[in-house]
């Protein structure tokens, strides 16, 4: 059995039966036992649900989502991997110069849906700015020309509450792909249920909370002090006098969120590929094949010379 | 698997320049066709066969037998390669006054009107024209030697008359005036070589500075398409600044702008004159109908 994004519930690919649940023990951290072959799966540090390579279904490691590894929430995958393909190919179909196989349908295949562990972070604020603002305004008269600066003293007080702010909890993914991932709409969030993650892969996180605390601390700053700087729009200038960002309390907790991968192999170089699961927004650059650029970048040249040459022959012929 | 990936590149390919290739083919075919038809137009050589073989009468008789001989084959290979007939004439009569009208039948006593006349008349009654013997493609040059009417006049017909105007008149005449005195020859085969450089004019000649252009437009033209194909379509930021805040937007507790102070300076505004240009204009043509009716450009200068 596995989530279906398309029908958003658990769905048998082979009897097309929905709703069942299926969970496998590990034997020992690097081992797990198939439940439906019985063969034994190798699986990494942090995995939480894999594949097996003997039989392709995919299997949840009980002891990796529960108790402090219990998510709270989980945002199921919205896109299926149809839709993806679909996307990453309408995004990369400009790039002429990637090699011939890169939105190929075999290697498109390879896409893998992955629910990467993240912390999400709550605070309340009270943030405060005091500045002196400048306000400009010029005008003629007859030959004369005029400019009033008019000075004011700006002040605002906000509260701010700052909702689920997201940072990964996973070494294997980058951190700066995982921040241009977002933005997730959280009203698809739901309360974890193991068979969610069933037909994908996953990860238990692998950082602690108050290590990742930091990033979603500089996110909330950031945020919170251009929401200042929009309270106080219209000045032609402001300068500031002081700025205070007070977290009154604060609290996070753990959430998986969808991510297809694709990883694309090219001349012995990785080019990683991610889409998020459920706003299908693609972060990856493709590669580019020297040969091919060479080829078309030269036919065009060729053409072009051709014509210029041609063109003007011909016309003063006639 | 590479073979079929080879062969997926190449249906690619020929698909992605499919128009290109079309465009380049038709222009390949049609410019080698034309270009065949062209040299064999070319070889075929004049149409007009009536006319005279002669291009120099030299009546005056200011040119040696080398310098007739010298300006024969002259004409001979700019007639081929610009297909237009060159006439020279020289002569020495008076062409003003009473006097000449009653002696010579002229319709007129003015310089100007006779000696365009002449040249007209001269090449209509010869039937002169590389493609035909009636408003054919040349010119005439007429040059006068008798004392205290001296001048030439030059008088075009057929493309030559539509590819010069009143200023490039004058310029060929000028430029027959620097050797008028010192070298009557030289000053002929100057009349000869400005009257061609004109007909060029019309015609595209790819040069070296064409090449080098049609170069760096090319190149440049590839470059903006390599540059806009080779885009990293890197993802951007699209996280709001309000987009984990609680309701989609902040509770303002406290708002204040209070005012301090103003300023105000002024400044006088430098206000400038304008000037206007000038300009100049160049006429066409000196077109008029000669005795037989034909159509005739020129014009001339007296000395």
């Amino acid at each position: 059995m596995v989530y279906s994004p398309e029908k958003h519930t658990m769905f048998c690919p082979f009897c097309e039966s929905e709703k069942s649940e299926e969970l496998a023990n590990g034997t020992s951290p690097e081992m797990a036992v198939c439940p439906n072959c019985g063969g034994e799966v190798p699986v990494e540090e942090h995995t939480s649900a894999t594949q097996c390579p003997y039989c392709d279904s995919y299997l949840i490691l009980n002891e990796r989502v529960e108790g402090e590894y219990t998510p709270k929430l989980i945002l199921p995958f919205q896109l299926g991997k149809e839709t993806c393909k679909k996307s990453i190919r309408e995004k990369f179909k400009k790039n002429l110069f990637a090699p011939t196989d890169f939105l190929s349908e075999v290697r498109l295949n390879g896409m893998q849906g992955v629910y990467v562990p993240y912390w999400l972070y709550n605070y309340n604020t009270h943030c405060s700015f005091r500045g002196e603002g400048t306000k400009v305004r010029s005008w003629r008269s007859g030959n004369m020309e005029y400019t009033e600066t008019s000075y004011y003293a700006v002040n605002r007080d906000l509260d701010i509450g700052f909702d689920k702010i997201p940072a990964d909890a996973s070494e294997a993914m980058p951190d700066h792909v995982m921040d241009l991932m977002e933005p997730y709409n959280y009203g698809q969030l739901i309360d974890f249920k193991p068979e969610y993650m069933s037909g994908f892969y996953a990860e238990k996180y692998n950082m602690p909370s108050d290590a990742m605390e930091p990033r979603a601390r500089k996110k909330m700053n950031e945020d919170a002090q251009a929401l200042l700087k929009e309270s106080y729009a219209g000045y032609s200038s402001v300068k500031v006098i002081s700025q205070d960002i007070q977290i009154l309390d604060s609290d996070a907790s753990y959430g998986l969120l969808p991510v297809w991968k694709y990883m694309y192999t090219y001349n012995g170089q990785e080019y990683p590929f991610y889409v998020n699961g459920q706003t299908g927004k693609i972060v990856g650059e493709a590669p580019t094949s020297k040969k091919k650029a060479l080829a078309y970048i030269g036919t065009l040249w060729g053409c072009l010379m051709a014509i210029l040459i041609m063109a003007p022959l011909l016309v003063s012929w006639l | 698997m590479d073979k079929e990936l080879k062969r997926e590149a190449k249906k690619q390919y020929l698909h992605y320049f499919r128009f290109w290739f079309i465009v380049v083919g038709v222009l390949l075919v049609l410019t080698v066709g034309t270009g065949i038809w062209h040299a064999l137009k070319k070889e075929t050589g004049r149409a007009n066969t009536t006319a005279p073989t002669e291009r120099v009468y030299d009546y005056a008789d200011i040119l040696t037998d080398e310098e007739e001989e010298k300006l024969r084959e002259y004409i001979a290979r700019k007639e081929a390669e610009v297909q237009a007939d060159f006439v020279i004439l020289t002569f020495s009569q008076p062409v003003e006054g009473q006097e000449a009208k009653e002696q010579y039948g002229y319709d007129s006593t003015d310089w100007e009107h006779n000696m365009m006349n002449i040249a007209d008349d001269f090449w209509d009654v010869n039937g002169y024209g590389f493609n035909k013997n009636f408003e054919g493609d040349g010119s005439i040059l007429i040059d006068n030697r008798y004392q205290g009417q001296r001048g030439e006049w030059l008088s075009t017909s057929g493309k030559v008359e539509d590819a010069l105007g009143t200023y490039d008149v004058e310029n060929v005449l000028y430029a027959v005036d620097t050797y008028y005195d010192s070298d009557p020859c030289r000053a002929y085969m100057r009349y000869i070589d400005k009257v061609c450089s004109y007909l060029d004019r019309g015609s595209i000649q790819l040069g070296p500075g064409y090449y080098l252009g049609a170069l760096i437009i090319s190149v440049i033209v590839t470059l903006v398409y390599a540059t806009s194909h080779l885009g990293k379509n890197r993802a951007k930021d699209t996280v709001a600044v309000n987009a984990y805040v609680n309701g989609g937007k902040p509770m303002l507790r406290n708002k204040g702008d209070d005012f301090i102070r103003k300023n105000v300076v002024s400044r006088r505004i430098e206000t400038s004159s304008g000037s206007s240009g000038g300009g100049h204009s160049s006429g066409g043509g000196g077109h008029h109908v000669s005795h037989s009716g034909a159509s005739h450009g020129g014009g001339g200068h007296r000395h």
